[in-house]
């Protein structure tokens, strides 16, 4: 199952920065797919650095 | 999603059942079963929930304790000197791309002679996959597809037991409505996204701002920490308000349960005594005067059986002196002279023997005349003194019969509204426990509104600590921008201050929203299916699906209406939840009718029916539920139809 879109469009709505929307999306697909979130929010800092 | 098939093999009292559930072409969707309580009706829900989870809600006490296996085949099988038997539950499902999904549970037994011990269970899984259907037995990857399939907190608003609804709006299936939204809606995703981002910001980031050893940055970071520990302290100490206030309404809402219309037992109760005690006092009263009228109704007998012969007298008195009959006055006396003296002193001369004689008699005649008139004047007077009493009497006769007629119509109506509420206290099922229950839930009211006051002022309490930290990271954040070389850290701070709160928001938000769309379709529902039109005004989901009822008068019935009006309800929440979890699947009723009122089984079976055209719909009906106008309503409607009933 993938993140609704009603979330995604609030997302948009609320996060006026792309890149942090990106993470978010990233993090909730990972929570979503039952993954661990906070390995993969340090994973996805490192990768944007 | 549809489902096509139930398959049971010895699983309690089905050897070996098979029922289809295809769609015939032009038909509805609706499927009925028509089966004695003997049958096992109940038992095909337990089996599709054992099928999906293993556990079988729907038992009643007596069966918990009985093995699964067909206790038939067990006994053959001993016949035949014992061997293995498997139980098994098979559910075909077809989801509206086509794809055909079978879920099947087994479980296998030794039976002996003396045992019959279970040795093995097994699950499966198959679906259409890329090269062809894919078979799943592994526990948590079949625990995974029934959890997205049907999951288990809201299995029951699918495949329901219409029995167990008087239950439906109780604390459990609330939490499970509420977990089962909670998921539906990825609450739960944004929730443990939101929490990873705050633990990385704890757990990673500031750590390492803390390195830094600014001493700027390391006060500023304390008076945040302080200020987030202040308001975490007093955010639970809100959660504990509203923790006691959630518990308190629970408890007031299964004592409602309890009360039912039962509501002023206590009232009814002293209205009882009270009316007990008038009805006695009234009673005497009229004994009273009963005793009065028959003390009157003798002497005004006595007096009317006299009344001929005493106005005879009368009259003759009467007569005696307004006529001649009155008594002349004469003094005896001087008559007597007269006789002695042989002379009458009036006329001077002296009287013959016919004279005397004459004087003589006038003498005797006057005697007689006023001793008789002299007792005609107390005859009279006693008469007419008699005459007052009984017109006294008589008057006081009218009155007190008057009196006793009106205490007979009021200790007939005290009697009747006595008998109203004997009737009313005859049918409470326990009085004492009523009584009991309403002294409970006085307690928990207030208990419930002192902790709602306690709560206005924690809260307030709480944005002020909220401010405070607010303020804080303001400063925290401003202190960290002027160190360049935690400008990295910063940033990374930033995402996830921005991210734990756009989904934390994001949470409220989504779960609100299905809240309200739940409450308006709900009753929507509701209004459409009911016969009582225009009773109740409006349906409340509160924060913690907590249901609530009004009626016009604003006032809260649900607790208190009727189990059929309970019963629509329920039906209604369930097509609401169905449609807004986006799990618009089949509806599986048992009993559908069986605790609904006869003014509404029309319009159920015809919400029902019409229900039936988009979504599948099967109902297990018993034969008293089944009754001629049921089988009307739904004669040629339906795809499939399987009696299992003695008579047929």
């Amino acid at each position: 199952m993938a993140i609704n879109e009603t979330i995604i469009s609030k997302l948009k709505e609320k996060i006026k920065d792309e890149s942090t929307e990106k993470i978010i999306e990233e993090v909730l697909n990972t929570v979503e797919k039952g993954g661990s979130p906070k390995p993969a929010i340090k994973k996805i800092f490192k990768k944007t650095k | 999603m549809r489902l096509e098939e139930i398959k049971l093999e010895n699983y309690r009292q089905h050897k070996d059942l098979s029922l289809n559930f295809s769609r015939k072409l032009g038909e509805k969707d609706l499927h009925i079963i028509v089966a004695d309580n003997t049958f096992g009706k109940t038992n095909i829900l337990n089996a599709i929930s054992w099928c999906f989870y293993g556990q079988e809600p729907h038992l009643q006490n007596e069966s918990l304790a009985v093995s699964r296996i067909n206790t038939s085949v067990v006994n053959e099988t001993r016949l035949a000197g014992g061997g293995k038997i498997k139980v098994s539950v098979q559910l075909t499902f077809r989801e509206d791309n086509g794809d055909r999904l079978t879920f099947k549970r087994e479980e296998t037994y030794n039976v002996s002679n003396t045992a019959c011990v279970a040795i093995g269970s097994g699950i499966h899984f198959s679906m259409p996959g890329p090269g062809g259907v894919e078979s799943v037995e592994d526990k948590d990857t079949f625990d995974a597809k029934v959890t997205e399939f049907v999951p288990q907190e809201i299995h029951e608003f699918i495949f329901f037991d219409a029995e167990r609804l008087k239950n439906f709006f109780g604390s459990q299936m609330q939490k499970n409505v509420k977990t089962g939204i909670y998921n539906f809606t990825q609450a739960n995703v944004l929730d443990k996204a939101a929490r990873a981002f705050k633990d990385y910001l704890n757990d990673e980031i500031e750590p390492q701002i803390s390195k830094s050893g600014d001493t700027d940055v390391d006060k500023a970071q304390r008076a945040k920490k302080a200020a987030e520990k202040a308001r975490d302290k007093q955010q639970e100490t809100v959660d504990g308000i509203l923790h006691s206030i959630r518990i308190a309404e629970e408890e007031i809402a299964r004592l409602n349960g309890i009360i039912g219309n039962h509501e002023n037992i206590g009232e009814k109760e002293k209205k009882r005594q009270s009316l007990a005690v008038e009805i006695k006092e009234k009673e005497t009263e009229l004994k009273e005067c009963n005793q009065r009228l028959m003390v009157l109704c003798r002497s005004l007998y006595v007096f009317t059986r006299l009344f001929p012969s005493v106005k005879n007298y009368l009259r003759f008195i009467r007569d005696a002196e307004t006529n001649n009959g009155k008594t002349v006055a004469v003094d005896r006396e001087e008559l007597k002279k007269y006789i002695d003296n042989r002379h009458c002193d009036v006329c001077n001369t002296d009287l013959t023997e016919s004279a005397l004689s004459y004087i003589q008699h006038i003498i005797d005649q006057n005697t007689i005349s006023a001793r008789l008139s002299s007792q005609m004047q107390i005859d009279k007077n006693s008469i007419m003194s008699a005459f007052h009493t009984y017109k006294d009497d008589l008057d006081e006769f009218h009155k007190k019969n008057d009196k006793a007629d009106e205490l007979s119509l009021k200790i007939e109506e005290l009697l009747n509204e006595k008998a109203e509420i004997d009737d009313f206290l005859a049918h409470v099922p326990d009085t004492e426990t009523i009584k009991e229950s309403i002294s409970q839930r006085k307690e928990f009211e207030q208990s419930r509104n002192t902790e709602l006051q306690k709560l206005g002022i924690e809260k307030q309490q709480l944005e002020k600590l909220e401010k405070a930290l607010s303020d804080a990271e303001k400063d925290y954040n401003l202190v960290l921008a002027k160190h360049k070389n935690l400008s990295e850290l910063l940033e990374d701070k930033r995402v996830c201050d921005n991210a734990r709160k756009a989904l934390e928001q994001i949470s409220k938000e989504v779960l609100k929203e299905c809240r309200e769309v739940m409450q308006q379709k709900t009753y929507d529902i509701f209004c459409k299916i009911m016969t009582r039109k225009g009773r109740y005004n409006s349906f409340e989901i509160e924060e913690d699906y907590n249901v609530k009822l009004y009626d016009n008068l604003g006032n809260q019935t649900l607790g208190s209406c009727s189990a059929g009006e309970t019963n629509i309800l329920a039906y209604s929440f369930t097509l609401a939840l169905q449609q807004v979890t986006g799990k618009d699947s089949l509806l599986f009723i048992d009993t559908p009718l069986g605790r609904i009122d006869v003014k509404n089984r029309e319009n159920i079976i015809n919400h029902l029916v019409n229900i039936a055209d988009d979504k599948q719909v099967i109902l297990l009906f018993t034969p008293s539920e089944y009754t001629e106008n049921a089988a009307n309503i739904i004669a040629g409607r339906y795809s499939s139809y399987n009696n299992y009933t003695s008579n047929e």
